[in-house]
């Protein structure tokens, strides 16, 4: 008990080490790098409390947030040794590197995660989302359309009129 | 409940990230950090009330909440990429023309 509660509260020191410098760097590169090791140490803390689903969420999300920040912190700058059609190459071997570790890393494992005391699958969870939570799930699913139209409005060309 | 310190450190690690950079890019990270905070705030008040599944949906459902705000600013990012390295906050309201 004592040797889990050294471990959270080493990576809660850690998380908001790394949150000031990613914070207070110059760097936008850097900033993303502090955020990503942020987000990695953060779920580590949610490990600890015993919530693996959200961890492995935490994870995911941070991970692909640095990828994509890395992506556009290389597209607004001139200098770069790659060109872009390496770039992009990279980039979708990277992708489909991730997608095929998640395939293989959680085929066998998805049913033995642990959710917390009251839930103790993923399709549970699933059942307790669309059906306690069906609310939750409608405003999200509402917010994505309206991001998905929203990149549509703004992606349009201006000259295209 | 000292643990719910780490999510407020991060929201305000977060406030102080938004309010003192310019860019875009710099304006996303610090929201980055504000959404850790609030799903971290989640997952910690439910572990510490025992319902860890209820709270990690709401967290889960925060954590893709940022993402997708986070793809609403890459959108806005790729408007100006053409002219500009990295887009100024005072720039924003070149959207509207």
């Amino acid at each position: 008990m004592m040797t889990i509660e050294i471990i959270f509260y080493l990576f809660g020191f850690l998380s908001v080490l790394l949150g000031v410098f990613a914070a207070l760097s110059t760097s936008i590169k850097n900033a993303a790098f502090y955020l990503w090791l942020c987000g990695l140490s953060l779920g580590v803390t949610f490990l600890v409390a015993m919530s693996e689903f959200v961890a492995l969420a935490q994870w995911l999300v941070s991970s692909l947030i640095y990828l994509t920040f890395v992506f556009h912190t290389q597209k607004s700058e001139d200098a770069s040794f790659l060109s872009d059609w390496v770039k992009q190459g990279l980039s979708g071997f990277i992708g489909f590197l991730f997608i095929l570790g998640l395939y293989f890393g959680l085929k066998d494992s998805v049913s033995r995660i642990r959710l917390g005391d009251d839930l103790i699958s993923v399709y549970e969870l699933g059942h307790y989302i669309l059906s306690d939570q069906l609310l939750s799930v409608e405003v999200l699913s509402l917010s994505f359309f309206l991001v998905v139209v929203g990149i549509g409005v703004l992606g349009k060309r201006k000259d295209s009129k | 409940m000292i643990e719910l310190l780490l999510p407020f450190c991060l929201a305000i690690l977060g406030l102080i990230s938004v309010i003192s950079r310019k860019t875009l890019l710099g304006l996303l990270v610090g929201i980055q950090l504000i959404f850790f905070g609030a799903s971290s705030l989640f997952v910690f008040t439910g572990a510490a009330v025992e319902h860890q599944s209820k709270a990690a949906v709401f967290a889960l459902v925060i954590l893709l909440t940022g993402a997708s705000q986070l793809v609403a600013g890459y959108a806005v990012l790729g408007r100006f990429l053409g002219k500009k390295k990295d887009i100024e906050v005072e720039q924003w309201s070149k959207l509207k023309h």
